[in-house]
């Protein structure tokens, strides 16, 4: 069933159809929110938080614009809690800070990942915040371009030039990355 | 993960950037993709979480309306039609239902307390005793009524005879005056008089009194009687030595006339005035005036529905709070006699 019918059919009262949307996202947020926090109490927390704020604000979604989006919603509400979050924290981390922090127990399960990981994020670490960000929603979360600009709050056209600006950077630098690639 | 699509709108957005080398780029940060999991309790509880939350913001539906309201409202509608029915089978029966308007208060706190009404003869019984009840007080209210009629007609019988009495009194002094008899009025029976000389007496215009004021007042009688006296005694004494002289041109009749006798010219002896019948009329005078006053008040205050008391000789009129005596009845500072 499409995203849209059944929220229609909770804001029309059936509100245990929102079970639904939660099994079909909850993976999603969770992910977008550990990879900006990175600590599996905070995205929990973050997580119901944001799924909670979804429910009691589902009747506020509209669903007769052209342009709605469930999915982009939920991310914008997560995104908007993690910037909450950090705005209480008064420091935000950032994605490279991974490197930093020297990975959570749960956050990888091989050793293979975490070092794919860190060798990605030491590379991106050369990019801008927003740069990063719309790369890492297209490709990690698999987010559209429309969406990505719904959740950052910027023009579509914008979120495209941002991509295409990292993108010929990423290709600059291939090499380089190929390189960190083979020595690790 | 649609790798391909994400292609395309690499390719779309960078055309300068070779297709090989964004594929490769591509492959690089999709294999790096974290594969980060929840946990599976986090994840169960917080959908039971949400269940709970949603049950509480889930709208009521229709069927949990009528579940609970439909009792409700055909008990409504159920008491609204008892209520219609009972009004309209009381409006056509009202012999049955309109009897607490007839029952006194006190009845109706009796049946309040004591009577039950769950048979007819219960009934009954209540309406023998309201009509007795409501005979006893008309009964009551006609006695009492009764009462004061004959009492203020004892008092005007008693008023008229006095009057008749005086009437009668004055008429005979008038007749011996005329008849010049030398008899003294406190000396005869002044009904034995009227019927040995009934023939001349009725020939006398009857004296009338209106009121007691004018048996109060000094009567002219005595005065004729006064000169009547003085002739005599003028023509037998003639040179006493205490004289008063005195106008005997104006004497005036009973009605008030004016009576001319001119030239005359007598003495009079100022002891004999006192012989006159006025001091006699002024004792019955009072008399009358005392029994009438007391009458009055004792009317008065029986009229009025309050009691009588003798207190060491005094007459009190009592009403519930106070006590009135007669002189205070008479200076009319009875608060409730007036």
């Amino acid at each position: 069933m499409e995203d849209l019918k059944i929220v229609k059919k909770i804001q029309d009262g059936n509100k245990s159809l929102f079970g639904e949307l939660y099994e079909k996202y909850v993976d999603d947020i969770y992910k977008f929110i550990y990879l900006k926090t990175t600590n599996q109490e905070i995205a929990e927390d973050i997580t119901s938080e944001t799924f909670i704020s979804a429910l009691q604000n589902i009747s506020s979604f509209d669903i007769e614009k052209d342009s709605s989006n469930f999915k982009a919603w939920i991310y914008k509400i997560a995104y908007n809690k993690v910037i909450n979050f950090y705005k209480i924290k008064d420091r935000e981390v950032q994605i490279t800070d991974f490197l930093d922090i020297g990975f959570e127990e749960n956050f990888c399960d091989t050793i293979d990942c975490k070092d794919k990981l860190r060798n990605i994020l030491a590379y991106l670490s050369g990019l801008k915040k927003q740069e990063k960000e719309v790369i890492i929603y297209r490709v990690w979360h698999d987010l559209s371009f429309k969406e990505i600009s719904e959740i950052l709050d910027i023009s579509l056209d914008n979120c495209k030039k941002i991509s295409s600006r990292t993108m010929k950077k990423i290709s600059a630098n291939f090499l380089a990355i190929l390189f960190i690639f083979l020595i690790f | 993960m649609n790798k391909k699509q994400i292609l395309e709108e690499l390719l779309e957005n960078n055309p300068q950037i070779p297709e090989d080398k964004l594929k490769d780029i591509l492959k690089v940060l999709l294999e790096n993709n974290p594969d980060i999991k929840m946990d599976k309790d986090f994840r169960k509880n917080l959908k039971q979480k949400l269940k709970n939350i949603s049950k509480t913001y889930e709208k009521p539906k229709i069927w949990n309306y009528f579940f609970f309201g439909a009792p409700l409202i055909s008990a409504i509608c159920i008491f609204t039609f008892f209520m219609f029915y009972f009004k309209d089978y009381t409006a056509k029966t009202p012999e049955l239902y309109n009897h607490e308007n007839m029952i006194p208060k006190n009845l109706q706190l009796k049946l309040e307390d004591e009577i039950y009404l769950d048979n007819s003869e219960n009934i009954d019984l209540l309406f023998q005793e309201t009509e007795t009840s409501l005979k006893k007080t008309e009964k009551i209210n006609t006695e009492k009524s009764i009462e004061n009629l004959e009492k203020t007609d004892k008092i005007n019988t008693e008023k008229n005879k006095i009057i008749e009495s005086k009437q009668k009194e004055v008429q005979v002094e008038k007749f011996i005056l005329e008849k010049n008899d030398d008899i003294n009025i406190d000396d005869i029976n002044i009904d034995d008089f009227i019927e040995e000389n009934i023939n001349d007496y009725e020939n006398i215009k009857p004296v009338k009194i209106q009121n007691f004021e004018e048996i109060s007042s000094p009567t002219l009688f005595g005065e004729e009687r006064e000169k009547k006296e003085i002739l005599e005694d003028d023509l037998e004494k003639k040179g006493e030595e205490k004289v008063e002289k005195q106008d005997y041109r104006f004497l005036p009749s009973q009605e008030g006339q004016e009576r001319k006798q001119e030239g005359q010219e007598k003495t009079v002896e100022t002891k004999k005035l006192e012989k006159s019948g006025t001091k006699k009329v002024e004792n019955t005078e009072l008399k009358i005036e005392k029994t009438i006053e007391k009458k009055d008040f004792e009317s008065t205050c029986n009229l009025n529905g309050f009691k009588i008391i003798k207190e060491d000789g005094i007459i009190f009129c009592v009403n519930l709070e106070e006590k009135c005596s007669e002189n205070d009845f008479k200076k009319s500072s009875c608060s409730f006699l007036k």
